[in-house]
């Protein structure tokens, strides 16, 4: 009798203990293997540049996962393929010019299937210091599901079609002046693409600003592919981000890139949105868009 | 003492129930001392007894380490000496109570304080390059996430759980903080959130200052990225 309460008693008190430190242990061992992640992909992690800011030191951002995709309409009967450069290039105050890079390529069916080979060497201002990321999204509106490939470990993330917007609210504070011009119709790569430039201006003092802050938008769209062929963003604090769809083939892609590869695994993925996750009205498009 | 006790009392009843048993049986007391005496009863349950043992012996050889561990912790040695049980145990309960205590008190006693707090106002010399200049946008653009920032990313304040199925670790994660702004005109509306790592100088330069202490750690955050490329805004995760 003695024996069988020492044996519950030391049973009680390892479960509590294993309990308890097991996950003070799992989140140490999170943030180990992460730490670990970021230095292991030394490769793919991500340089900041200086902001132009005295003694500001470089310092990287590492890549973790695509969380979630976001955003864009199912165009059926529009099948195309091509290539997209995003560049960002700041000027910083001693005149020093920093340029970033980097490509996509995509591919939509007649079904209004798209397929994103992305390679992230940049993000915004932040640039690549070693190898870029690759991901591959894969986005089935008639199976409601997206599909993020992961070609480094064979992983196909799985996670519901989303074509809702931004999690985060785009829109500039109210005092903000909005000015929007057309810029009419023009020719780029091939397709008849129709323009319009949006300034946002910042008052000053509203942010600190001793002068009031532009931030310039330029967006071609093509009516017929239902893209954005070209789009310039210009931001004194971010510098000035230039994307451009390239090479446009207006032919159907195979269908075995809108499918996910018999090698890979396919896993369930979530978002989390969080408190912070905002859902505005969906941004309507601008007149004579 | 106890052991004495408790000894008394098994032999007071297992004579309760040989009495029991043989009146239930009906038996005299000569067929009983009969049978006791039989000549071969002695030798044929020594035979029984061995055999049962040798049974027992090839089973306990069969089991793996830890059974047969476990067998000679239960059987032979809790189970012969008392005190070295007795030892043994408070000692362990010892141990255990050190290995919850110590994390406990770790976790509790201030090291460096990692706090994030929203950068003053700069001053109206300072050029839109800035870091500062960021900052005050921030604060400007919406208080509430000066809170947000200072509540959710303070170690060890109130943590809300935000997890579902797949993702059971708890994160905090605060709003989302706009790093440019585009309007609905021009605004490209697809693109993703992508989970990243972000040193803390990096935040300092987005507008989100922390402590110098950890100023080589990393933080992790979500970044929305519209499909042109163009870092729209980020959120600070746990």
């Amino acid at each position: 009798m003695q024996r069988v309460w020492i044996v519950s008693l030391m049973c009680l008190l390892a479960m509590f203990a294993g309990g308890n430190g097991g996950s003070a242990q799992t989140s140490r061992e999170a943030r180990k293997s992460a730490d670990q992640q970021s230095g292991q992909n030394a490769g793919r992690t991500l340089k900041q540049n200086p902001t132009g800011a005295p003694g500001t030191e470089d310092s990287t951002i590492g890549i973790v996962s695509s969380e979630m995709r976001f955003g864009g309409n199912v165009v059926k009967g529009a099948p195309y393929s091509a290539e997209a450069i995003t560049e960002n290039v700041q000027v910083l105050k001693d005149g020093t010019r920093l340029t970033t890079k980097a490509t996509a390529s995509l591919y939509r069916d007649g079904e209004g299937r798209m397929r994103r080979e992305q390679e992230f060497s940049a993000i915004g201002p932040f640039a690549t210091a070693g190898e870029p990321v690759r991901m591959i999204f894969i986005s089935d509106p008639i199976a409601r599901a997206i599909y993020r490939l992961d070609p480094r470990s064979g992983a196909a993330i799985k996670t519901a079609f989303n074509s809702g917007p931004s999690p985060a609210n785009p829109n500039a504070p109210a005092s903000a002046t909005r000015k929007i011009e057309a810029l009419g119709k023009r020719m780029i790569e091939g397709v008849e693409a129709e323009g319009m430039r949006s300034t946002l201006t910042i008052p000053a003092g509203q942010i600190g600003n001793d002068r009031p802050i532009e931030i310039v938008s330029e967006k071609w769209y093509s009516r017929e592919l239902k893209i954005i062929v070209l789009s310039k963003h210009s931001d004194p604090r971010l510098g000035e981000n230039t994307y451009r769809v390239i090479n446009i083939k207006r032919d159907e892609p195979e269908a075995a890139l809108f499918r996910v590869p018999a090698d890979y695994r396919i896993q369930e993925g979530n978002f989390v949105p969080g408190p912070g996750y905002h859902s505005p009205a969906r941004p309507r498009k601008p007149d004579g868009f | 003492m106890f052991n004495r006790r408790k000894d008394h009392e098994q032999e007071d009843r297992f004579n309760r129930t040989i009495q029991e048993m043989l009146h239930e049986a009906r038996m005299s007391e000569a067929e009983i001392d009969g049978i006791a005496g039989a000549s071969d009863l002695y030798e044929r349950v020594q035979a029984r007894i061995a055999a049962k043992q040798d049974a027992q012996r090839v089973a306990g050889s069969d089991r793996h380490g830890p059974a047969r561990l476990r067998s000679f912790f239960l059987s032979e040695w809790l189970g012969s000496r008392p005190w070295p049980r007795l030892v043994f145990a408070v000692t362990f309960a010892t141990l255990l109570l050190l290995a919850l205590a110590i994390p406990r008190w770790l976790r509790t006693t201030p090291n460096a304080p990692q706090q994030v707090a929203i950068l003053p106002q700069p001053s109206p010399t300072q050029t839109a390059f800035t870091g500062e200049d960021r900052t005050g946008r921030i604060a400007e653009a919406n208080p509430d996430k000066q809170t947000a920032l200072l509540r959710a990313a303070a170690s060890g304040g109130s943590k809300r759980v935000t997890g579902r199925r797949n993702r059971a670790a708890e994160e905090i994660v605060t709003d989302f903080i706009p790093l440019t702004w585009v309007t609905e005109a021009t605004a490209m509306d697809s693109g993703q959130v992508m989970r990243v790592r972000v040193p803390r100088t990096m935040l300092h330069s987005i507008g989100v200052a922390t402590n110098a202490a950890g100023a080589d750690e990393f933080v992790l955050a979500d970044l929305v990225v519209s499909d042109d490329g163009l870092a729209r805004a980020i959120r600070l995760v746990n």
